[in-house]
């Protein structure tokens, strides 16, 4: 291959040229590579200019995944910072993107900063986040706060 | 929009296998895909590895409870220091016990009148009921494998006479025929790991003739391997009973080791020492030293339950206050144990009064329930197959 460019293009026609090294980091890309190397340009159905972006500027900052306890430490900063930048609702699209383009690093990080947010609320305030739907009688929903009572929580804890 | 409905059903389950325990209420409690989801991965593993409160079950009061211990403010002078939350366990309300056994995530508890065991996997809110063959006595022991089995020695007075294995798969008890030279003494109690149980036995040889007879016995543990079903060769405990060594009890450490604790009788100020394994298979045990204290006092072997914590080298030995006939009432103890002569006596409650001897021929806690803590609980997904509701009723045979 001579030139080391792809273009990506979005869903809503949005094009990003980025080196191939890059793309690569998004495994749905490699496939496609190894399948026919001649593609320059990718068109992805199932993601949006502005979540891609987000997508590819992970992909570039974890390019190259050094094994240094000095890199790694400076990677994990980043990603705690990047993840900053979101609310709930650009992280469910960002992880429907990292799992529709394969990207496993960003689909573990994305995991794990909406578990943290789930941990700190109620059953009601999980509910107004995430657009769930109680779909409990208030007889069931005691059953499984009863089944599930042995677990310690927050409001178990007792204060010094 | 993008809701989390919006998103795969596996997306949602990767999300909720990172969400620690203590949020497995709020969780589960939130819609009914939810609950069913989170039952197909272990929560939290590292969430809840990584914290730093020792969280267990235990048995209190007849009653199976959850047990949360923080040893985080144990040294702190300005009144730091949390109490232990200790709560009864909801769903068994009505089920009192009589021991409990904690393996690979699932609790064995024998029925307080003997008549049914109860398997209970908290994680997944399963739970089974086991019947006997034939009548259960009190002093019977239990252990189970990974492999869901269970082993049960009988006895006679205090002496083993025989063994039966349940296995879950076939859902039936077989007997097993082994004839041991070596005895398991009530009320010392065996402890899984990696899914065999450790248990700790005595060899009685007798020494002299006629009136000059010596019965000595000596301490060892023994390992029920589960998979051959057959006991291995006596291994060494880290101490001699003839140097006037009293063993208490056995723990388990995070699946991966074992402890023992014992208390030394030659030193007359009630000195307890923990050694924990650096090798245990078993064929072949290697112990260290993890604590010496003095306490100035003598756990009773009949309770003398404990867990430890390495990363502060702290034991905590859950006993029960000696018998004085003045009081009417005896008192249930956590003592925290740890280095620099580090002492704390933490009251768990009044010992609830059983109303009648326990029958244990060397017991000095007749009559009383005794706590009886079990190692640190790490969630297992272990299918208990029949999942059968409480207080389903006895099939008759008439």
């Amino acid at each position: 291959m001579s030139s080391n460019k792809i273009v990506l293009t979005s869903s809503d026609g949005e094009s990003f040229e980025v080196e191939e090294v890059v793309a690569r980091k998004l495994q749905i890309v490699g496939h496609m590579l190894e399948d026919d190397c001649v593609i320059n340009e990718i068109p992805l159905q199932n993601v949006t200019g502005d979540i891609l972006s987000m997508v590819i500027e992970y992909c570039k900052t974890h390019v190259d995944e050094e094994e240094s306890e000095e890199a790694q430490t400076k990677l994990k900063t980043w990603d705690e910072e990047f993840m900053k930048k979101f609310d709930i609702k650009t992280l469910l699209q960002i992880i429907l993107a990292a799992n529709y383009l394969n990207v496993k690093g960003l689909l573990d990080l994305v995991s794990q900063t909406i578990a943290d947010t789930i941990k700190d609320y109620t059953p009601e305030q999980i509910r107004e986040v995430f657009g769930v739907e109680n779909d409990y009688t208030e007889e069931e929903e005691a059953e499984v706060r009863k089944e599930n009572a042995w677990a310690f929580d927050e409001a178990d804890t007792p204060k010094p | 929009m993008t809701t989390i409905a919006d998103l795969p059903g596996d997306l949602v389950e990767e999300i909720l296998s990172r969400v620690p325990l203590t949020s497995l209420r709020a969780t589960r409690s939130t819609c009914k895909k939810w609950n069913a989801l989170s039952k197909n991965q272990i929560f939290g593993r590292k969430a809840t590895a990584a914290r730093k409160q020792f969280m267990g079950f235990m048995m209190k009061d007849s009653r199976l409870c959850s047990i949360e211990f923080d040893l985080q403010g144990i040294r702190n002078e300005d009144g730091n220091f949390v109490d232990p939350s200790i709560k009864q366990v909801s769903i068994l309300n009505q089920v009192e016990v009589s021991n409990v056994f904690h393996c690979d995530g699932l609790l064995l508890c024998v029925l307080e009148d003997n008549s049914r065991l109860l398997v209970w996997n908290p994680y997944l809110g399963q739970t089974r009921w086991i019947q006997p063959r034939n009548t259960f006595m009190r002093h019977d022991r239990y252990d189970k494998n990974r492999n869901h089995k269970i082993l049960r020695i009988f006895y006679v007075i205090d002496r083993v006479s025989g063994f039966e294995i349940y296995d879950f798969s076939s859902n039936s008890w077989k007997v097993l025929h082994v004839t041991p030279d070596w005895e398991i003494m009530p009320p010392r109690r065996g402890v899984s790991l990696k899914g065999n149980t450790y248990f700790p036995a005595q060899k009685r040889t007798i020494v002299g003739v006629g009136t000059r007879r010596i019965i000595k016995s000596e301490d060892f543990l023994v390992c029920f391997d589960f998979t051959r079903e057959r006991f291995g060769p006596l291994l060494p405990l880290p101490f001699h009973s003839y140097n006037l060594r009293l063993f208490v009890s056995l723990s388990c450490v995070r699946d991966e080791q074992l402890a023992v604790l014992y208390q030394r009788l030659d030193t007359y100020d009630g000195t307890v020492e923990f050694c924990v394994t650096d090798k245990i298979d078993p064929n072949a045990v290697s112990w260290s030293m993890f604590l010496k204290q003095v306490i100035g006092f003598t756990v009773k072997p009949c309770a003398g339950s404990f867990f430890i914590d390495q990363e502060k080298k702290v034991a905590v030995v859950f006993d029960i206050d000696v018998y004085k006939k003045v009081k009417e009432c005896r008192y249930q103890t956590a003592h925290i144990i740890g280095q620099d002569g580090y002492l704390k006596a933490v009251n768990i409650g009044q010992a609830r009064d059983l109303g009648r001897t326990t029958g244990v021929p060397s017991s000095v806690v007749k009559g009383f329930c005794f706590p009886l803590v079990c190692s640190s609980y790490v969630p297992s997904l272990v299918q208990l197959q029949i999942n059968q509701p409480q207080g389903i009723r006895n099939e008759s045979y008439d």
